[in-house]
């Protein structure tokens, strides 16, 4: 990505974060029901679809690795990972303190909170997999056929509330917003997604940049090899 | 619940809000990290590397 993209991409990230600030506490009317606590929502669901999407990114581009073997595809799906899981735990954190004064509990072991703690776990384990998998071959091939996996339980998550019964919900089946309200809610996650871009771009510069160092790392460890004069015993 | 306090939950609101930054900054801060170390890790293998060539040189 060219670096004036960037550059006109994070201001239009910080621009449009200043405008849904502006909403989110100023535009849009509180609901009567749960007040200011119902404002966690114009967070809480964007960083949920932003973290999908970014599930969605590393199932596609883990394919297209074991397909092609390419390392761009690799360096995609590990960055797109990354976020995924800093975007789920922010759903994770926002979700039991917006279910305190609504719920009165910070946590049931309900569908939806369940399975999105599995789908935080499977990336972390995926993320692990990444960081302490030795066979520099083995490990992104085993990473990929995790976030292939793993993605599974993205709309398990999202049809947790219609799959299980209804007693053992506490999320809503159906959700009715009012105008100002979608108005928010797309406004917080356009700006979460184009977040999310900026950040990847970044992450997978900083994957090649780290591939970079592997590659000179081993030219200097050949440069060193036994030099001319040196007794072979 | 029902809630006619025009500032019920505001601590709730202003931990989740305090909350979304902590994260988000937390993982900028991780990745400028990530950034200078390996910057530095470069910038230290094409020293080694041009001095190594310099001693390799014949006189």
């Amino acid at each position: 990505m060219a670096d004036r993209f960037r550059v006109v991409l994070a201001a239009g990230v910080l621009v449009g974060m200043l405008v849904a600030l502006w909403m989110v506490f100023l535009y849009v009317p509180s609901e009567p029901r749960m007040g200011l606590a119902q404002r966690i929502f114009y967070f809480h669901v964007p960083a949920a679809v932003t973290a999908f999407i970014a599930f969605f990114i590393v199932f596609v581009a883990s394919i297209a690795f074991l397909r092609t073997e390419s390392c761009s595809w690799d360096r995609l799906a590990s960055a797109a990972a990354e976020l995924g899981t800093v975007f789920s735990l922010i759903v994770l954190i926002t979700g039991p303190i917006w279910a305190k004064p609504v719920w009165g509990v910070y946590w049931r072991w309900e569908p939806r909170l369940t399975s999105m703690l599995v789908l935080f776990s499977l990336y972390v384990a995926y993320l692990m997999v990444r960081r302490y998998g030795t066979d520099a071959r083995g490990a992104p091939r085993l990473a990929a056929v995790l976030g292939i996996v793993a993605f599974a339980n993205v709309p398990l998550v999202y049809l947790s509330v219609n799959l299980w019964a209804a007693e053992q919900q506490l999320h809503p089946r159906r959700v009715e917003l009012a105008p100002e309200m979608v108005g928010t809610l797309a406004m917080v996650t356009g700006v979460f997604v184009l977040l999310f871009v900026l950040l990847l771009d970044h992450g997978v510069a900083l994957q090649k940049l780290a591939e970079r160092l592997d590659d000179m790392r081993e030219e200097v460890m050949l440069g060193e090899g036994p030099g001319p004069g040196s007794d072979p015993t | 619940m029902n809630t006619t306090e025009p500032c019920a939950y505001l601590p709730h609101l202003l931990a989740a809000y305090s909350a979304v930054w902590l994260v988000l900054c937390g993982y900028l801060a991780v990745l400028w990290k990530r950034e200078r170390r390996l910057r530095a890790e470069l910038d230290e293998l094409q020293e080694s590397r041009s001095a190594s060539v310099d001693v390799r040189k014949p006189g």
